[in-house]
């Protein structure tokens, strides 16, 4: 007998994992189904999905092609997808770059920059496309310390693939450079590579 | 996750320093469009969260609304 076949070969991360789930979720399945990877990191991915879900599979490679038969279970699968796939694609990204050059947003109040800056960076792991990279400067660079209020935001956004850049000049001159949490110390060099590459640069 | 609203950016500036006090995790975001369209900060913070956070908002006086259920 010939079971459903979803030929996931030449896709990435997600997009196997969201064949897979849909099949799983899908009565009109049948009680099993095959499905073909060519790309190992997705693979994998899968196969901890199915894993943690419970759900019966069985992995033979063939060449640099897996096969997974994989049985459908009656319970629906719910877990996010997101959470086995936590590299955005190229596409989710933008060609455009953040620039923090200190702890607070805009001129005026410190007090009024230092809350606002926090409501900014808490809110661009919301908006699509992601910036392609962060770059902080001067005093901007107390963002990504350890005792950083913002590091669950920043931490996020590097797991979706966006690239801090720490200015290293400015973590030595506040003497801070042991402290910082999260990101890529970089230089100059790095930063105004970013900078001139970007498609454009947003300035908080 | 939920979330304090206050009536004024002062309140929600007090709140933060509260929480942070507190060492209670917590985030200043903007308030979600599906509950005001006006701008405003307010704090997110962890449902486990929710009676020491508003214990010690009521302590200081501060007035506040808790949202749940809610979209960014």
């Amino acid at each position: 007998m010939t079971i459903p076949t979803i030929d996931a070969r030449g896709q990435l991360c997600p997009k196997p994992l969201i064949l897979a789930k849909k099949a799983l979720n899908d009565p009109a399945t049948g009680p099993e189904f095959l499905l073909l990877i060519d790309n190992a990191t997705a693979k994998e991915n899968v196969e901890r999905f199915l894993a943690d879900n419970k759900v019966p599979f069985r992995t033979v490679q063939k060449g640099n092609e897996y096969h997974l038969t994989v049985s459908r279970i009656e319970k629906p699968v719910i877990a996010a997808t997101d959470e086995y796939c936590p590299v955005t694609p190229e596409a989710a990204r933008g060609a455009h770059i953040i620039c923090i050059t200190g702890e607070t947003m805009g001129r005026g109040d410190e007090v009024l920059g230092a809350v606002l800056m926090k409501g900014f960076v808490n809110t661009i792991k919301e908006i699509e496309p992601l910036p392609r990279r962060i770059v902080f400067y001067n005093g901007g660079v107390k963002l990504a310390l350890d005792d950083s209020p913002l590091l669950p935001a920043l931490r996020e956004l590097e797991t979706r693939g966006v690239e801090l850049l720490i200015c290293g000049t400015c973590a030595d001159f506040y003497k801070v450079k042991e402290r910082v949490a999260v990101g890529r110390i970089s230089n100059m060099y790095d930063i105004l590579g970013a900078l001139t590459g970007a498609s454009k640069v947003v300035c908080p | 996750m939920i979330l304090f609203l206050f009536e004024s950016t002062h309140a929600v500036i007090a709140a933060e320093k509260i929480c942070v006090g507190a060492q209670i995790p917590c985030a200043v975001i903007p308030v979600p469009r599906s509950i005001s369209s006006q701008c405003g900060l307010c704090i997110e913070a962890a449902v486990a969260d929710r009676e020491p956070v508003a214990a010690l908002l009521r302590e200081s006086g501060i007035i506040f609304t808790i949202h749940e259920g809610y979209v960014k």
